[in-house]
């Protein structure tokens, strides 16, 4: 009798153990604080509600904070540059991702991937994830990306007797030609105001569409080839006729507005503004209806390119909670949020899932316009280098060409001097800082 | 009576803690600004500080940009004050002629003021749209309209009438706290001899606001020297760099590149000419006399 | 005669005309931003624009949905005032003894106060951030506080000085007579005479603490957080959302309006006791 009764008592004792165990595996980082701070967005309004569910499920405590992104760069390089440790998770993107890797400021991803049964790397979309790697280093997870698309009016083609959706940079100078018989609408949109991250970023499509380059094998820059000056001025050519008036100064934070209003007919620029367009209180109704996205044109003979960039999770190197920092950064880019937020708000449509693409619902809420189609085949164009971002000192560079680019737009020269000085002062710039002997 | 040594040290002692609070702050990064400008440091570099003694300045001279933007700085500022001072003289002389109701004006003249420089921006930038903005809008029946920012003619002068807005306020509610001391009784006499309101001005208060109106330049000059939210957000030194004062380029390097050598050496070119443009304005107007 | 009351009215309608105009042409702008805080984003691009439109609340419910933007204004109001207190606490005291203090020191002195406020604040962003992390001070408003009273004190003591230089030292030297010690003839004395400039001093120093980005953006983290940082948010260049950022302009200004009719009405007629006209 007394036997049985201690194995009995040894067994709930084995059970009770047991499951004291499974208790403990569901918040192995209780008492864990983890410190955010990311850009402004969309997405991040509504993820951040759900952010309550997550600290409840694994114990960790998120203490999330939001720059406006261009003061946030300053703000994160203060930080990481005097190494305080204040955050565990910071913003990174293909502009910045090779700069923070050689300044030693980030801490790679590549064992966390492998050590992750339950991750799957593999569903991101590879043109954003690629924008992330630094030789074999994975630096960061991508959370809102972006690509570049030809947004247009379906009645507004109708009304010029364009049939056909354009596919090249030539059929859009053609539809333009046409539609500038409209009163009030200007043809074509496209960034002028200088800034790698402002007019290069469009511009960039039009130097891989004409055959141009940044660099040659030797690290050269290449920016005064005929291809890149072709490039230049087809670019200012196509602003200063068929773009709004005083459009030589504007961005996209001009351009959206004219085309929520219906002041233009043809937008290329980044897919996001999907959401602006199908918004209501943004929007009047003719474009609300007859908005439609096509494909990145490209050049002739096939060659050009569509803009790529990602909004994109990094864990910083002077992190204490490491481990903590990558069970959010899973969640806050995962699959289930981001489908979560893109069928509640219905505006955002800028997820980095394959799988979230090919989703039913998801295709009911942002399909029709053709917008789901329009932003997979600009993918396909897509690639790292569309900007010479593998440079850490980029914002100088890109800056400088964003410059020469406005300079021809506004009339500042000719497109040749423009790109010839600027090319100069690029050499002088890489070999003044080493990267050319 | 107490004795004047007593006095004297009560004064020193006065001193002291405005004194003890700048030197702590402002000492370490003066210090600083000077030292990083003998370096080649940029933040992300992770081989830290090299040693560049001037060489940095050297560039500084050599440099195309920089030599613009001691053109566009000396425009704008020369614009904000020819615009600023005899507007704001105008509207004291005005008010000061106003008894009932000038509290209330002078509480309604502070909203541009009150406003944060980039909330500024934003919104002439919003009026001064070519196609949708107001200002083209009023101007379109008489066929002014113009793409007053994108071209690089009207760029500045636009820039200056923003600067206007925001900031000829503080001019004059600087001159009227120096108008208030002036004694009634002066214009009283000035006008039994027999003098308009144009001589009452010139020989009365202009002198007697010598102190005023010097600190309301002084300072005009100093925050046009170093504004920029107006133009990072309307035009971004644009087009091209029409609109790119020194320290718009300053803050480039600093705040887009976190090129702190470079940069450094620019803060310190600047401090120097903003204290000799302070040491001429002030000297200037200490011989101009105060007549008492 | 009547010549001249007539010329005397005309100047004085002249005067009201160009009062007018220019208060119009101030608060334009003004009016603008309030109207469009109002509007939907559809309708803020209207044009021709849209002068009467039916009003929607939804860009202040926005706004203060997120319940960042409370934290945020209590400290800026705090960190506002406190500048204010200080700055007068500290400045005006050094502002007098630098106008009655007859020694060589002083145009030198003067002047260091001046550069001050002369360093351009982007050379300033990384010593000040190194120090403070060093000294524990980041994120804190006590830190703030001392950073923006570095550009608050030299407008003050520069003002001030001037307008102290402007009082005749007969008032002071009998109330000395009268055996009053050297603070007390300052502030009750002194002080009274110059009751305008010290107005406008608090009302600036308010000002500029209230509108301080730089250093807030560098220094501050979750817990100093300035509502400056709240409303640029609303301007950043990838999403333009102008409802709401002309929702928390005006949010943002109406504090600093509170402030200066307070100052107006109280610090006035608290130092004005003696009778100084307006």
């Amino acid at each position: 009798m007394k036997l049985s009764r201690i194995i009995a008592l040894a067994l709930i004792a084995c059970m009770l153990f047991t499951l004291t165990a499974f208790a403990d595996d569901g918040k192995p980082y209780a008492g864990t604080t983890i410190h955010v701070v990311l850009n402004t967005h969309n997405y991040y309004n509504t993820a951040d509600t759900f952010i309550p569910e997550f600290e409840e499920a694994t114990g960790i405590t998120v203490v999330m904070e939001h720059v406006e992104r261009v003061s946030l760069a300053t703000k994160q390089e203060m930080e990481l540059g005097s190494h305080t440790g204040a955050y565990d998770v910071m913003l990174i993107d293909g502009s910045k991702v090779v700069r923070y890797d050689q300044a030693g400021w980030v801490e790679p991803l590549n064992d966390y991937i492998a050590n992750d049964p339950d991750f799957d790397y593999s569903d991101y979309i590879d043109a954003y994830a690629d924008l992330l790697k630094v030789e074999d280093r994975i630096n960061g997870i991508p959370c809102v990306g972006e690509t570049t698309v030809l947004f247009y009016r379906k009645d507004l083609f109708e009304q010029a007797g364009i049939t056909e959706v354009p596919k090249t940079w030539a059929e859009v100078e053609a539809a333009a030609e046409k539609l500038s018989a409209i009163e009030g609408v200007a043809p074509l949109g496209l960034r002028a105001r200088a800034g790698e991250g402002l007019n290069v970023y469009v511009w960039a499509s039009f130097l891989w569409a004409f055959g141009g380059r940044y660099i040659d094998e030797n690290g050269n820059p290449v920016l005064d080839s005929p291809e890149a000056i072709a490039a230049t001025q087809k670019f200012a050519d196509l602003i200063n006729k068929y773009g709004p008036v005083g459009g030589g100064d504007m961005t996209h934070s001009d351009l959206v507005p004219y085309f929520q209003q219906g002041k233009l007919a043809m937008y290329y620029d980044a897919s996001v503004w999907n959401s602006n367009f199908k918004d209501t209180a943004q929007s009047i109704p003719e474009v609300l209806e007859n908005w439609a996205a096509a494909p990145a044109p490209m050049g002739e003979d096939g060659k050009g390119a569509a803009a790529v960039a990602a909004h994109s999770l990094m864990i910083s190197k002077d992190s204490k909670n490491k481990d903590a920092a990558w069970e959010f950064i899973k969640w806050y880019s995962g699959k289930e949020l981001q489908t979560k937020v893109a069928l509640q708000t219905e505006t955002f449509g800028a997820i980095v899932h394959k799988s979230i693409m090919a989703d039913e619902a998801f295709e009911k809420v942002f399909g029709g316009h053709g917008w789901i189609e329009a932003v997979e085949e600009s993918l396909t164009h897509s690639r790292p280098d569309y900007r010479y971002t593998e440079n850490p000192d980029w914002a100088w560079i890109g800056d400088r060409i964003g410059k020469a680019v406005q300079d021809t737009i506004i009339g500042v020269g000719t497109a040749e001097e423009n790109m010839k000085t600027m090319n100069e002062d690029l050499r002088e710039f890489l070999e003044e800082n080493g990267y050319i002997k | 009576m107490r004795s004047k040594i007593a006095q004297k040290r009560t004064l020193w002692l006065m001193l002291l803690p405005c004194f003890l609070v700048l030197v702590v702050i402002i000492i370490v990064p003066l210090v600083n600004l000077f030292r990083y400008s003998l370096y080649n440091y940029k933040l992300a570099n992770p081989n830290g500080m090299i040693y560049r003694g001037l060489k940095n300045y050297q560039k500084v001279f050599r440099d195309k940009e920089f030599i613009n933007s001691l053109s566009v700085t000396g425009r704008y500022v020369l614009g904000v004050l020819i615009t600023q001072v005899p507007v704001a003289l105008l509207l004291i002389e005005t008010l000061s002629n106003i008894k009932r109701g000038s509290g209330l004006i002078k509480s309604l003249i502070m909203p541009p003021m009150v406003v944060p420089g980039v909330v500024a921006a934003v919104i002439w930038r919003l009026l001064y749209n070519p196609s949708t903005g107001l200002i083209n809008f009023f101007l379109s029946p008489l066929g002014l309209q113009h793409a007053w920012l994108a071209d690089p003619k009207t760029t500045l002068a636009s820039l200056v009438m923003v600067d206007f807005w925001q900031n000829t306020p503080f001019l004059i509610l600087v001159l009227l706290a120096g108008r208030s001391t002036i004694s009634d009784d002066l214009y009283e006499a000035g006008r039994i001899d027999g003098a308009n309101g144009f001589q009452l001005f010139r020989h009365i208060t202009l002198p007697l606001l010598q102190g005023s109106l010097m600190i309301g330049i002084l300072f005009r000059i100093i925050d046009s020297l170093k504004g920029f939210a107006h133009i990072s957000v309307m035009t971004s030194g644009g087009p091209g760099n029409v609109t790119t004062t020194i320290n718009y380029y300053a803050y480039k390097m600093a705040f887009n590149y976190t090129d702190i050598g470079y940069s450094s050496a620019l803060g310190v070119i600047m401090l120097l000419i903003t204290v000799m443009i302070a040491v001429i304005l002030v000297k200037g107007f200490s011989m101009g006399g105060s007549k008492k | 005669m009547n010549k001249s009351i007539f010329k005397r009215r005309l100047s004085k309608f002249g005067c009201y005309a160009v009062a007018v105009i220019l208060i119009i042409f101030f608060l334009l702008p003004i009016y603008y931003v309030f109207s469009m805080s109002l509007m939907h984003d559809v309708d803020t691009f209207a044009y021709p624009p849209k002068f009467i439109f039916s009003p929607t609340f939804d860009n202040y419910v926005k706004i203060f949905n997120d319940g960042v933007l409370n934290k945020n204004l209590i400290n800026s109001v705090i960190i506002s005032t406190a500048c204010v207190l200080m700055g007068l606490l500290v400045g005006t005291p050094a502002s007098y003894a630098l106008s009655r203090l007859r020694s060589k020191a002083v145009p030198g002195l003067m002047f260091f106060i001046l550069v001050v406020r002369l360093i351009p604040p982007m050379s300033m962003l990384l010593p000040i951030f190194s120090m403070y992390v060093k000294m524990n001070l980041i994120d804190t408003r006590v830190g703030l506080i001392v950073l923006d009273l570095t550009f608050v004190l030299p407008l003050n003591v520069w003002m001030q000085k001037t307008f102290f230089d402007g009082v005749p030292r007969e008032m002071e030297e009998a109330a000395e007579i009268d055996g009053a010690s050297t603070l007390q003839t300052m502030i009750l004395v002194v002080i009274p005479l110059i009751a305008q400039a010290i107005v406008a001093t608090a009302i600036f120093s308010w000002i500029q603490a209230w509108n301080e980005y730089l250093f807030s953006l560098v220094i501050t983290r979750m817990n100093a957080k300035t509502i400056i940082m709240a409303v640029n948010n609303y301007i950043s260049f990838d999403e333009m959302h102008w409802g709401e950022l002309a929702a928390s302009a005006v949010v943002i200004c109406l504090p600093v309006l509170v402030f200066s009719i307070f100052v107006r009405k109280y610090l006035i007629s608290g130092m004005t006791a003696g009778g100084v006209k307006e």
